[in-house]
């Protein structure tokens, strides 16, 4: 599986999104920076702030590059070729995964730390609290959990376009749900429950730590079920269906 | 002397890819249906077959692409497939490629994925696909030919000991496809790599393959070797005359046969005494009969499977 994980970052490396939205990554905490300069809201900017600022697009580039790293294998047909090299659909999908995931990171750890410096020059931040790390930790996780759901769905759909309209309608469309839900049952029922606590991307935003739990039980669900849905379907090239 | 002949023996008997009662259901649609099919070490085996046949998807189901509804698939012996997988060289169909990188980094990727530690194979297989010119065009730019050639250097990293190409030569210009099979050709001789070839070009398939088969509609409708498709290949006869009707009626009553195929209204396929083209122009000639030419028509590998394909029932 290392081979297969060497040959990933190789390919990731060179693909033009990866380097696009690097640069977005980057360019990104530069103009929110210029952007509340212009404002001058007369709030007091702290450094958790600024980078909730341009959370976000930071979620949007990781699932984006993670939708386009692996449909691009099944567009372009090498999967077929890789699959009959004789590496096995498991070492395929982790592999995938794992590269996906250290990407995102990537693009967190380059914004954050550009985030950081625009920040201290632009802002003068000085003072770290504990709740920058928490923060910190809870946008890592975040990000993570958005790799995961994109990956999920990039197996499960195998169109780029297709994924990504899916993904955001979804996630928008069962946020809305769940807090329609809430809302229904607290008024109808008396039940004061808030379901949006065990919701993959909202989890975190009530409790850390069995939030963390939460997503990792929701990113083990995804996985598997991509996982599964990937041994036993058929691997058909998006040059073949173009045929 | 006698233990050489037996290991002799067992290497020719050694069956390289072998399928048994392989099938591959879409709903309603049988693509393939119950295939048995064996390609020994050292073949070169030919795949023919019409559009829509099932070869591609036969070739999928070899490689471990698509699953079988029915029946499995044997490779080297009964080998782990995933092991015997990375013998395996392969293109299907289309030119499957990273349109993003060049022609280098395709092989480079590729080499990675196979843990080749040598480098060296990329510039090597780069040269012997003609390449060297594009190596640093994206995979993107370049014409169908060169995509083709470049899936062929794909296939042979890793120095393949089985190589299964599914219409490696659509695209190939005639000089790219002289290489092509000069290429096969030394693969097999020299190195005794096995191949499974499918192709349209019949006419190219039988300069080099050793064996066929023939599918239609699913099924394998025939096997055969080089040698046995020139037994059965007999040379029929074009004779042009001034009267078909009456040539019919002669070659009818004295030769005794309803062998043959009225081409146009001047002209007769007769398909036996194809070895006799004077007797039969003595005959016709005595009876009054103007043979304005005669020639023998040898029926190549495309004529036999436009036969047994049904394409042209009346042959």
């Amino acid at each position: 599986m290392l081979d297969v994980l060497k040959s990933d970052f190789y390919k990731a490396r060179r693909m033009t999104n990866f380097l696009i939205l690097t640069i977005l990554a980057i360019i990104f905490p530069v103009f929110s920076a210029v952007g509340l300069r212009i404002l001058e809201t007369g709030q007091d900017i702290t450094v958790i702030s600024f980078l909730e600022s341009f959370k976000p697009p930071i979620h949007i580039f990781s699932s984006m590059f993670t939708v386009f790293f692996v449909v691009e294998e099944f567009k372009s047909g090498r999967l077929a070729a890789i699959v009959s090299s004789g590496v096995t659909r498991v070492d395929f999908f982790v592999s995938k995964m794992i590269s996906s995931c250290c990407f995102a990171v990537f693009l967190f750890a380059v914004s954050t730390i550009f985030a950081i410096l625009v920040g201290v020059f632009s802002f003068r931040f000085g003072h770290v609290s504990k709740s920058f790390f928490t923060s910190l930790f809870s946008n890592f996780m975040t990000i993570i959990a958005w790799t995961c759901f994109s990956f999920t769905v990039s197996f499960l759909i195998r169109s780029a376009g297709s994924s990504l309209v899916f993904m955001y309608i979804f996630q928008g469309g069962i946020t809305i749900f769940l807090f329609s839900l809430n809302a229904f049952l607290n008024y109808r029922f008396n039940i004061n429950i808030n379901l949006l606590n065990f919701w993959i991307f909202s989890a975190l935003e009530y409790d850390l730590m069995k939030g963390v739990l939460i997503q990792l039980v929701w990113i083990l669900l995804m996985c598997s079920l991509a996982l599964w849905s990937f041994i036993r379907r058929d691997i058909v090239s998006g040059a073949d269906r173009k045929i | 002397m006698i233990i050489l002949s037996w290991e002799v023996l067992i290497i020719n008997t050694y069956s390289i890819l072998k399928t048994s009662m392989l099938s591959k259901v879409y709903k309603k649609k049988v693509a393939v249906n119950r295939i048995n099919i064996d390609v020994r070490r050292g073949d070169i085996y030919g795949f023919i077959g019409r559009n829509g046949a099932g070869k591609t998807t036969l070739i999928r189901m070899i490689l471990g692409v698509i699953c079988p509804t029915e029946g499995r698939v044997e490779l080297f012996g009964g080998e782990n497939p995933d092991t015997a997988r990375k013998k395996i060289g392969s293109s299907v169909e289309n030119p499957c490629l990273y349109m993003w990188m060049n022609v280098e980094q395709n092989l480079e990727a590729h080499r990675i994925l196979l843990g080749i530690k040598d480098k060296s194979v990329v510039d090597s297989l780069i040269k012997r696909v003609g390449l060297d010119v594009a190596r640093k065009k994206k995979a993107g730019n370049l014409s169908l030919g060169m995509k083709q050639r470049l899936v062929i250097a794909l296939s042979l990293i890793g120095n393949p000991e089985f190589l299964i190409l599914d219409e490696p030569i659509n695209g190939l210009d005639p000089s790219g496809i002289k290489e092509f099979r000069d290429l096969i050709k030394n693969l097999n001789q020299k190195y005794g790599v096995t191949v499974f070839i499918s192709s349209h070009l019949l006419s190219e398939l039988s300069k080099f393959a050793t064996r066929y088969g023939i599918m239609e509609d699913g099924k394998l409708i025939e096997e055969f070797s080089s040698t046995e498709l020139n037994e059965r290949s007999e040379p029929s006869l074009l004779i042009k005359v001034d009267n078909i009707k009456r040539s019919i009626e002669i070659i009818e009553k004295d030769l005794g046969t309803k062998n043959y195929k009225i081409r146009d209204d001047s002209t007769i396929e007769l398909f036996e005494n194809g070895e006799k083209p004077g007797e039969i122009n003595r005959l016709l000639s005595s009876n009054g009969i103007i043979v304005e030419a005669i020639s023998k028509n040898q029926v190549d590998l495309e004529s036999y499977f436009l036969k047994i394909a049904g394409v042209n029932k009346d042959l």
